[in-house]
């Protein structure tokens, strides 16, 4: 056997469908590499979707397997390997085997996850800026309150379309708004560049995304 | 290279710890994936660790063994965080943990053959190269011992060594599970090493399942592998930077630095 031929058989015993003979795995010590492989891939969408199991009753094990047979585990960051798994539920969504609100849960709690470890630093220098760790969500739900009244353990599907803005603030602090057609006015121009003056920093609107570090405003 | 004491794993139970105050710990090893992808909290809490430890990054990715190529993503990524850490050198282990780029994100033992020590010292020699940061090989535990080996783990090591001139990362722990699992000596197998490349040792809690010695990460360390680590700081003849390793069922600051003091106790009796 050579390196590539034993390499291919690992790989056909952890993730495809070998039963490891072909690498003296085929008894209790094998499994134990099968068993800790699995619990990763389940682990981070365990980790990545807390919310979600709170509205559809999932069994990560079943669903880990499917996932990553349609959406192979090619990346070396563990939480990245859970990034797809939207489009795996709104694949589902269209076969109407899952509902739709689930599809948008799941993009809610990865933008959660990349605007709270993003790389992106706060601007210093004097000027009116669109806060970097930004993301925006176009859902036809309210999700942000279906999560919030779902920790209260009371499931609520509200059909509402809304664009939710998700940032981190200065104190590192994840806040959600919801945008509506005056915000986006103020917020548009931002994505293009900075100004160096607000337009009317008095306006309520311009306050309020200051205040919950939507719009940084460094005077 | 001068050692730095005794350190322990950063944990992200212990966050808060090392925010709020100083463990009594020498230095840090930061898994460097995990700050390698994520700003924010992570970047924050590694800015304050740098301000009052030492920290070296220790990676679970790089896939020496494994036919796939090097990834220069994460290379150039790897590349900032030892550059932001000025960690004096990082580690990963003697492993594949990817194959035609599916990442199995466990650490999965390669073939030992010659084929393998070409593949796994061309790749060190490169990193090397781009890091500009000695690196150091850890030897990692295994369950399952293939028919098709070509040489025995110590002469493995050795011929990258001699090909690369990379540390070693000597996972004491590891050895003694190994030793069990495979029924050899582990005393044998340590002094057959090239000891003089030893720039780092590991520490860890296993658990025994009857059958097998399981490399968990998650308890004290066993009172065998305090005494194979004398053992081996006899042998060395000098002071090795030491880490503890607790990654599950991760007990309070206290328990930690506990466990540092015994190994700085261990290694101020002999030396
Ligand atoms: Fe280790």
């Amino acid at each position: 056997m050579n390196l590539n031929q034993y390499l291919n058989s690992w790989e056909n015993y952890l993730v495809g469908h070998d039963n490891g003979e072909s690498i003296s795995a085929n008894n209790a010590r094998g499994l134990i590499y099968k068993e800790m492989v699995w619990g990763h891939y389940e682990g981070t969408l365990e980790k990545m979707f807390p919310r979600l199991l709170k509205f559809q009753n999932f069994d990560w094990a079943d669903v880990a397997r499917e996932y990553f047979t349609l959406y192979p585990p090619t990346s070396y960051d563990l939480n990245q390997l859970s990034f797809q798994f939207p489009d795996f539920l709104l694949l589902k969504a269209n076969l109407e085997v899952l509902p739709y609100y689930l599809y948008e849960i799941a993009l809610y709690e990865i933008a959660e996850f990349q605007v709270y470890t993003s790389h992106e630093k706060s601007p210093d220098g004097i000027g009116v800026y669109l806060n970097p760790t930004c993301q925006f969500l176009d859902l036809k739900y309210d999700v942000a309150k279906m999560i919030q009244t779902s920790e209260k353990s009371e499931i609520e599907i509200i059909k509402k379309p809304n664009l939710l803005c998700i940032a981190r603030n200065h104190d590192g602090l994840l806040k959600f708004i919801e945008l509506n057609a005056q915000a986006l006015e103020l917020l548009l121009p931002l994505e293009d560049a900075p100004l160096v003056d607000p337009i009317d920093p008095n306006d309520e609107t311009f306050k309020k995304l200051v205040a919950e570090g939507i719009i940084i405003w460094n005077k | 290279m001068k050692t730095l004491g005794v350190g322990i794993g950063l944990r992200r139970s212990h966050h808060k710890d090392f925010l709020n105050g100083l463990p009594q710990v020498d230095w840090l090893e930061v898994i460097s994936e995990n700050f390698m992808s994520m700003g924010g909290h992570q970047e924050n809490i590694l800015n304050k660790i740098l301000e009052n430890y030492p920290v070296i990054c220790h990676g679970v990715e790089l896939s020496l063994g494994s036919l796939d190529p090097l990834n220069p993503y994460y290379l150039k990524s790897l590349k900032s965080l030892i550059e932001k850490t000025k960690s004096p050198w990082f580690s990963d282990h003697l492993c594949f943990t990817s194959n035609n780029k599916v990442h199995f994100h466990d650490l999965i033992p390669t073939l030992r053959c010659s084929e393998s020590v070409d593949l796994i010292s061309t790749k060190i020699n490169h990193i090397q190269d781009k890091m500009k940061t000695p690196f150091a090989l850890e030897n990692i535990s295994y369950y399952v011992e293939s028919a098709h080996h070509e040489m025995s783990e110590p002469e493995f090591i050795q011929q990258i060594v001699k090909k690369t001139g990379c540390y070693l990362l000597l996972d004491v722990n590891n050895v003694f599970v190994n030793s069990f699992n495979h029924q050899y000596n582990a005393l044998e197998y340590i002094k057959s090493l090239p000891l003089d490349q030893v720039i780092q040792i590991h520490l860890a809690g296993h658990f025994d399942r009857g059958d097998v010695l399981i490399d968990t990460h998650g308890d004290f360390v066993n009172q065998q592998v305090w005494d194979l680590f004398s053992e081996t700081i006899k042998l060395l003849k000098r002071p090795v930077s030491t880490l503890i390793e607790w990654d599950n069922d991760v007990p309070e600051i206290n328990i930690l630095e506990s466990e540092v003091l015994k190994a700085k106790n261990i290694l101020g009796s002999i030396l």
